[in-house]
């Protein structure tokens, strides 16, 4: 009986899952009409042509290349900045290193766009305000404490010896670290940038206000105008086509890195 | 200065430097402004001390959006938690369904805020939307100009999305808390006799405590993060009906230009969420003194 009913709770949850993405992704083939005409239906001819006026007229297209550009603009200087921090932090303890490492750790629990008001502001007076470099710094910021976090895990894991005898083949401090250590924490690295460029792709509040101009906003701010005009104007195929493309990268990022990513949430989660 | 400090500072600095002025400075900034009365850029701030943060106490609409909040909190907390562990229990049992649910169940959770949003928003839609279309189908008296422009229904809807973007990760959690449990300890307690809802309530959930109060944690940090979904599902209306602090911030900073009162409702929601967070620490996360031997009760 328990069986049963955990089977059929099991069922509800996916579909209620599924449907919904489902639905989206058939809609997004479905001419305006047929939306509203046949909600359940299935597309007569796919119209493959929501895509192109999304992707064209409705701005995708330039909000996917500044999200891609933000997403792999973050990385490049969060990944060494929090792997060079978390490495010290754990191998070089000083007085002091633990509190720097808490500190980081306090990052990780608190909404970020409670300090937008203050963040707007600096941002704004450092000249930075609705540029490609102001976000892409502020995004470092925020995500250097999940960051740090997680790869001063990997790092604590390696044994000291292999410092040790990096030294004795001549390695200065930060040679051992970029030819011996960086190198085997690799795994973890790219676990990190992966779950790390999933949250930057997502991210909404901090673009919404930091990169308002048109010329430099993100998918999820070009998505979000887009729902907010499509609507009047009602190319609704195209509206969906423009779901589609927001959430379909990370889907399919997420499946293909499903059991790496579900392992550093939960390390993430369990850990603290 | 020896290589080895000049190493650490080196090392150390981009990080801090780049954390310390963009988190840390800002976050104290935000305490210091919300005692001024100022409007949009202008650095022409009026001190007022404390009277941003008690005037909240007479304006309604931060009324709403606290009982909102603690709403969330409360009904979707349960919800979320009572559905998690249940869910992680069954899929304990391999099979082809559990497969197929363990793949799909973060997807709610990796997809951007602001899609979760749009897809509850459409689902919700008057003329085409499945779950308006399919609850009017089976006879739930929904109202007929579409659910997010009517007070109670609004909340409701906001609830549900809300759960079902976060319930998964939940699952995934106590999944993991489930399988940490000593069998042995659950074979004893079937042995002496209790199974079924009694050992869950005597053994397992007791065990279960640090995976709890990391879910309250979460939980709480969700629930206080909350803004993309309210913002495209609803803006925060009909009339303010689901004002929520982060979209009352914004609203107030962006709308109408109110610096120093948006700062206060930031400040405010950062101590509520503090203070929520350590009560609810204390209240649950208990760690059962011997688990051993309740065990072998």
């Amino acid at each position: 009986m328990t069986k049963f009913i955990g089977k059929l709770l099991l069922l509800v949850f996916g579909i209620s899952i599924v449907v919904p993405f489902l639905w989206v992704l058939v809609s997004s083939f479905k001419t305006g009409n047929e939306i509203f005409a046949s909600p359940w239906g299935m597309p007569k001819n796919p119209q493959f042509v929501n895509f192109r006026h999304a992707w064209f007229d409705g701005e995708i297209g330039s909000n996917f290349v500044n999200s891609i550009i933000m997403t792999l603009g973050t990385l490049a200087i969060l990944i060494p900045t929090g792997a060079m921090a978390a490495y010290v932090l754990v191998k070089y303890p000083f007085k002091g290193s633990k509190l720097i490492l808490n500190s980081f750790m306090g990052g990780l629990m608190f909404p970020n766009f409670l300090v937008i008001i203050p963040l707007y502001l600096l941002i704004a007076r450092l000249g930075l305000l609705n540029t490609k470099i102001g976000l892409i710094l502020v995004y470092v910021a925020y995500s250097l404490a999940f960051t740090v976090f997680v790869l001063s895990g990997f790092f604590e894991q390696l044994p000291n010896e292999l410092i040790e005898a990096s030294f004795l083949d001549g390695c200065s401090h930060s040679e051992s670290f970029w030819k011996v250590m960086f190198p085997l924490a690799k795994p973890g690295v790219l676990v990190v940038a992966i779950f790390n460029a999933i949250g930057l792709w997502n991210e909404y509040p901090l673009a919404l206000v930091l990169a308002q101009d048109k010329s430099i906003q993100t998918l999820p701010v070009g998505i979000a105008n887009l729902t907010m005009t499509q609507q009047y104007s009602g190319d609704w195929g195209a509206l969906f086509a423009g779901i589609v493309i927001v959430m379909l990268p990370v889907m399919i990022v997420y499946l293909i890195f499903r059991e790496q990513i579900q392992k550093t949430m939960l390390a993430g989660a369990l850990k603290g | 200065m020896n290589t080895r400090t000049r190493f650490i500072i080196g090392f150390l600095s981009p990080a801090v430097l780049i954390y310390g002025l963009l988190v840390g400075f800002p976050l104290l900034q935000s305490f210091y402004y919300s005692m001024f009365r100022w409007k949009g850029m202008s650095l022409n701030m009026k001190f007022v001390g404390a009277k941003n943060l008690t005037q909240f106490a007479q304006d309604p609409v931060m009324h709403t959006a606290g009982t909102n909040q603690i709403l969330l909190l409360v009904c979707g907390g349960l919800m979320i938690v009572m559905f998690a562990v249940s869910l992680a229990h069954a899929l304990l049992v391999p099979s082809k369904l559990t497969k197929v649910v363990q793949a799909v169940m973060l997807f709610p959770q990796v997809v951007s805020m602001v899609v979760v949003g749009i897809i509850w928003q459409f689902l919700w839609h008057p003329s085409y939307g499945l779950l308006f279309l399919g609850g009017k189908a089976v006879g739930v008296p929904l109202p007929k100009d579409g659910v997010l422009g009517v007070e109670k229904w609004a909340s409701l809807a906001i609830l549900l999305a809300f759960v079902w973007h976060a319930l998964g990760f939940y699952v995934m959690l106590f999944g993991a808390g489930l399988r940490n449990i000593d069998g042995e300890v659950l074979e004893a307690a079937e042995i002496d006799g209790a199974s079924g809802w009694r050992r869950f309530r005597e053994i397992t959930w007791p065990l279960l405590w640090s995976v709890k109060r990391v879910a309250v944690i979460y939980i709480v940090s969700n629930v206080m993060g909350t803004f993309a979904l309210v913002q495209m599902m609803t803006k925060a209306g009909p009339d303010n009906a689901t004002q929520v602090f982060l979209t009352y911030m914004y609203q107030k900073g962006w709308d109408e230009s109110q610096m120093g009162q948006a700062s206060a409702i930031a400040v405010y929601s950062f101590i509520v969420a503090m203070l929520l967070g350590a009560v609810v620490w204390r209240v649950i996360g208990k760690n059962p003194e011997n688990p051993r031997r309740s065990a072998a009760i």
